[in-house]
């Protein structure tokens, strides 16, 4: 027992020498490891991967964590520091009562004092212990105090006194103000851009005052600035700091963070009033974004950060003009530096104009778009008018639109289209896609055309045109057809009536033989001629989205077509190349951008990389300053901004996409979506209602709603959007696997079963057939059971969960043993495969004892059993399953045992008595715990 | 699939927590399976919060969790130590647990269409950081079999970013066996994960 091990006795050196040099290293080790070889070889070998170690486990804290594990700048939270130190609350000190410890900052202890003469409240602030007794010190403080009280401005902290107590001790009186820190406000997240701005100016003035009297702060920083209840802005602490500055850097504590000083101030260098700026600059960054521009994990990488980094103004949400000026006030050069504070508040003049400028032309632009312009008018007019009549809305289209010579189309259409082919190229596929995507173009300015793409056709498995009225319930087909004769492309276009499934009209799209990319713009032009719309102003913006150069037009179609399978792996970055060459070709390719901004984003979504949403963004911000109206792109920005975790921005892009398309239901639909991250219930739900008042007749929006009910928890609700979904579209699979899971949810299986089943009847899911069969387990209707999950095999045979309830359903079914044994053979065949590729896993191994249990192997269920009692904190499920075994091994008291803890543990008593596993158990043993 | 009941049943957390300094470790085995479901349930709808969202921060996480749990801030920070126990124990769980589903689920892609299981147990974390955990995991249990005591210290400082003190705290033993535990399990544990 006294005898160390080798490990011990090299944890002992590795330890020791972990922190030396190499060469203390090797002379350490020389002398007490005396030729143990072992010894020396293990000590090495720890030695050579504590550097990999702590590289490892710090990025791993920090990811997990939030902040990297250190061990020598832990906060001793445990001991508080001594706030009180001349202990003097509750007694009087000059004329002043002293009533509370204010807190302790850099340079000094304050206390909450009122004057008894005056009868106001007053902060005393005295000069930490260390300092009083330093002559130099206590004069530089009583200086610098005294020019800071002749300072009169409404934003700076008025400085009554300097006084001493009886004992000698020097403290100043100031004005006490209510109120909370800028410090304590930007804990609680970045405000308004306005807010910010008005702040700062405040800021501005006070320092613009200060530095006129010659005073400079030195120490701006978010706890030293207080805002009033009244909204003024008060600076604290003004040239306080200098007084106790050489004492502060000789002992080198400094309370507080170093994150907004300046360069010039950490290299030791002269400090002025433009220091004042970089500080303030600082604080304005962090109020903007709601983070510092220079962070570290320590006191040595932030100080790095601060003289060596750039700050990422760029990436700040604000006008050009701000981020300027940001810069100007972050110039690491002193003397290029903004170097008047005046000149700062006249910008922040100029930028708040700006501001308020945007606000007031948006309203404007609302107002008239909405009552004076004639497309509009019509709109209105059709909103009225009530769902149901959508005859007599087509009457008084009809008498709108001009005669054709074809039939005449209604105004609304909704158009679902189709690619019946197969085995086309990824090229080809792209082609296609051009049909959908010019469609919609179209409907993303009218909301009385809503399309479903041939990826979704495909994806609900209808191949049929007489198969879409009942899933999609769209009133028209467009049916393609990709042609191919010399060297040539042609897509013919069918217009087909989803009703009575005549062909309405046809137009084919030619490639002129000059350039490929002219295909596009003829697809454009036939859809225009099949659905009788020419306005131009449709055809003007369709035309900016596409290119005239041929290498762009190929790079990018093969783009399209490969990314219908994006999550092929690889295939994301394949496309990514690709639209990145086809921008080369022809750099204003504005869809290839906005698709490439979406595959970025794609990508950002999977990794996580930042650089990527960067990326993205710069993308969709270059498209839309060419074009202020692309719709996809104020889409692609609010999804993108949404997943970053910016969700004032993405309703800012929504809504500036809003004011010049407010018949777009993607807006609206992406606009809930962020309402309902923020948890913002009502406006969320306020959304998802307007998109069905736009488009009442299109199934999908019922079909979201429902699912943003079921997300919060309203299973009627939902149970009323899921059958309106079917009432429109009673062949739509997912209609009525939505409405079996909101019946679920709300405990009636019956009817859950009944949807699922019929959800089954229009596609094959192999998810579905595993929820049903394990329905039907519940209502121990093990024969259908067994037929779900076979059906389920049918479609996947790798998943040894499957197979292994079915076999416990054919057990319980009392089927023949043959099948029986197979079936779990089959299953601990696979399990095991899975056990060895994540080795302990709790689950894995809790069903291999099961269902060893099962086929009576008790040796091998009890190996497997061992693994889960071993485990130490059980959860009531846990001791659930452990029951379950013991009672198919027969040990009952054992299964017993286990009952009761889970019960204790708050387990469901329904689902026990509702366990065939313990049906036996129960029958023949007293149950009275339950 | 099968139904969980959810009985919010109020235990006095903080009751447990004292009993456990009064020397009473049985007292854990009730106080875990209420962590572990209260971080659970605060661990889903994590890739909605707002702030540091696209890191997983359970140090916010378990804060929170503390703040709901216990009672009153009366407790001293040893209380607080063994609640951070249990606390890593069950974040350990809860990785563990979606790195192992994320590997056998497969890909999928629906739209708006709503699954059984709830499409709020999405965590942000990365591909990257799940095989880091499970590869950690895995060399974590051959520690435990060697030497238990560093294996618990990984766990709660990786886990729960416990500090030298409330480790040693939690364990009984002075800070700096805490550090020489935790020095000698990192290059241990690399070494294995190699």
């Amino acid at each position: 027992m006294t005898t160390q091990t080798l490990r011990d006795k090299a944890k002992d050196i590795f330890c020791q020498v972990c922190e030396l040099s190499e060469s203390e290293q090797e002379k350490y080790i020389a002398e007490h490891c005396v030729n143990d070889h072992k010894l020396i070889t293990e000590v090495k070998s720890l030695l050579g991967f504590h550097g990999k170690a702590h590289h490892f486990f710090d990025h791993l804290s920090k990811d997990i964590l939030g902040y990297t594990i250190d061990d020598d700048n832990e906060t001793p939270e445990i001991h508080q520091y001594d706030a009180d130190p001349y202990l003097i609350t509750g007694t009087r000190i000059n004329h002043y009562q002293v009533l509370s410890n204010i807190g302790s900052g850099g340079m000094g202890v304050v206390y909450k004092a009122e004057d008894t003469r005056l009868k106001r409240m007053v902060a005393l602030k005295f000069l930490p212990p260390s300092m009083q007794t330093d002559e130099i010190a206590i004069r530089r403080f009583l200086r610098e105090a005294t020019t800071a009280s002749r300072m009169d401005h409404i934003n700076i902290g008025t400085i009554y006194s300097v006084e001493q107590d009886e004992k000698g001790r020097h403290f100043i009186a100031m004005a006490y103000y209510e109120g909370e820190t800028l410090e304590t406000k930007l804990a609680k997240g970045a405000p308004q851009l306005e807010t910010s701005l008005n702040w700062v100016e405040q800021i501005c003035n006070g320092l613009q005052a200060a530095h006129q009297c010659g005073v400079i702060h030195r120490d701006i920083k978010p706890a030293n600035i207080i805002l009033l209840n009244s909204g003024c802005i008060k600076i604290l602490d003004f040239g306080l700091a200098k007084a106790s500055d050489d004492k502060l850097t000789q002992t080198g504590i400094r309370m507080g963070t170093l994150a907004y000083l300046s360069p010039e101030y950490l290299k030791g260098q002269a400090i002025t009033s433009v220091s004042d700026i970089w500080s303030l600059g600082v604080l304005f960054f962090e109020l903007l974004s709601g983070h510092r521009p220079f962070t570290g994990t320590s006191d040595p990488a932030v100080m790095h950060s601060i003289l060596n980094e750039r700050p990422d103004i760029a990436s700040l949400d604000v006008s050009l003009k701000l981020k300027n000026v940001l810069a100007k006030c972050l110039n690491k050069n002193e003397k290029k530096r903004l170097h008047d504070v005046k000149d700062l508040s006249q910008e922040i003049q100029l930028i708040k104009q700006d501001v308020t400028q945007k606000q007031n032309s948006k309203i404007q632009k609302i107002v008239h778009s909405h009552f004076l312009a004639p497309k509009r008018l019509i709109t209105f007019i059709l909103l009225l008018i009530t769902v149901t009549s959508i005859f007599t809305l087509l009457q008084y289209n009809n008498f709108l639109t001009p005669q054709q010579e074809h039939s005449i189309l209604s105004t609304e259409k909704s158009i679902t289209v189709l690619s019946i082919q197969n085995n086309l190229s990824d090229f080809e596929s792209g082609l296609l896609d051009a049909v959908s995507q010019s469609l919609i173009k179209l409907s993303s300015n009218n909301s009385q055309i809503w399309v479903v793409p041939q990826k979704k056709a495909r994806d609900y498995q209808v191949s049929k045109p007489e198969m879409v009225k009942g899933t999609f319930g769209t009133r028209y087909i467009i049916d393609t057809n990709l042609l191919k004769s010399d060297e040539k492309y042609s897509i013919k276009l069918d217009l087909i009536d989803a009703q009575s499934l005549e062909v309405l009209d046809t137009a084919t799209a030619r490639q002129s033989s000059s350039n490929p990319a002219s295909l596009q713009m003829d697809i454009d032009t036939q859809l225009l001629k099949l659905l009788q719309l020419s306005q131009l102003s449709i055809r003007k913006q369709m035309s900016q989205r596409i290119t005239s150069n041929p290498e762009a037009y190929k790079a990018f179609t093969l783009a399209t077509g490969i990314l219908e399978r994006a999550d092929k792996k690889g295939n994301l970055e394949k496309a990514i190349k690709l639209l990145e060459s086809a921008l080369v070709h022809d750099p204003k390719y504005l869809a290839a951008m906005v698709k490439l901004a979406d595959s970025y984003q794609w990508l950002f979504n999977d990794t996580r990389e930042t650089e990527l949403a960067k990326k993205a963004e710069k993308l969709l911000e270059k498209v839309l300053s060419i074009n202020s109206t692309d719709i996809a792109s104020y889409i692609s920005l609010g999804k993108l901004h949404s997943e970053q975790g910016r969700p004032g921005t993405a309703l800012a892009s929504y809504q500036l996409a809003l004011h010049s398309n407010p018949d777009n239901i993607e807006i609206y639909e992406g606009m809930a979506q962020v309402y309902e991250k923020t948890n913002r219930i009502e406006k969320a739900e306020e959304f998802f209602l307007k998109t069905i008042e736009m488009t009442p007749d299109n199934w999908d929006v019922y079909n979201n709603l429902g699912a943003f009910y079921i997300r919060q928890s309203r299973y009627q609700d939902a149970v009323m959007q899921f059958s309106k979904v079917i009432e429109l579209t009673p062949s739509n699979a997912w209609g009525y696997s939505n409405l079996g899971a909101a019946y679920w949810y709300l405990g009636d299986i019956d009817k859950a079963i009944n949807n699922f089943e019929k959800s089954l009847l229009f596609k094959e899911d192999y998810a579905l057939y595993k929820n049903i069969a394990t329905l039907y387990y519940y209502q121990h209707n093990f024969t259908d059971s067994i037929k779900m999950y076979q059906k389920a095999l049918s479609l996947n045979e790798a998943d040894y969960q499957v197979w292994g309830s079915m076999a416990v359903a054919a057990f319980y079914a009392e089927e023949k043993e043959s099948f029986i044994n197979s079936t779990f053979d089959k299953a601990i065949e696979l399990a095991l495969i899975q056990h060895n590729n994540l080795k302990q896993s709790i689950e894995v191994s809790m069903d291999l004892a099961y269902y060893f249990a099962f086929t009576n192997d008790i040796e091998s269920s009890d190996d497997y059993l061992q693994i889960l009692l071993s485990n130490e904190a059980k959860t009531g499920k846990n001791c659930y399953d452990i029951a379950s075994i013991f009672s198919i091994l027969k040990q009952d008291e054992k299964a017993i045992g286990w009952l009761k803890k889970s019960i204790e543990l708050h387990y469901s008593k329904q689902e026990i008595l509702n366990s065939p596993d313990f049906k036996r158990l129960l029958l023949s043993q007293s149950a009275d715990f339950l | 699939m099968k139904s969980i009941s959810r009985s919010k049943n109020k235990q006095s957390v903080t009751q447990i927590l004292s009993e456990l300094n009064d020397g009473k470790p049985q007292a854990f085995e009730r106080l875990f399976p209420i962590v572990y479901d209260e971080l659970k349930q605060r661990a889903r709808c994590q890739k909605f919060r707002w702030y540091n969202q696209h890191t997983l921060n359970t140090t916010a996480l378990i804060n929170e969790t503390y703040l709901k749990l216990v009672d009153n801030n009366n407790l001293n920070w040893q209380c607080r130590s063994h609640f951070l126990t249990a606390a890593a124990q069950a974040m350990r769980h809860i990785l563990i647990d979606y790195a192992r589903k994320k590997k056998t689920q497969k890909r999928d892609a629906k739209e708006q269409v709503v699954t059984l299981e709830d499409s709020l147990d999405e965590l942000p974390v990365t591909e990257h950081n799940l095989e880091e955990i499970l590869s950690l995991d895995k060399a974590l249990c051959r520690l435990e079999k060697i030497n238990r005591r560093e294996s618990k210290i990984v766990e709660y400082r990786v886990f729960a970013g416990m500090t030298l003190q409330e480790t040693a705290a939690a364990l009984g033993i002075s800070s700096a066996t805490v550090k020489r535990d935790w020095t000698m399990a990192m290059s241990w544990l690399m070494r294995e994960m190699a």
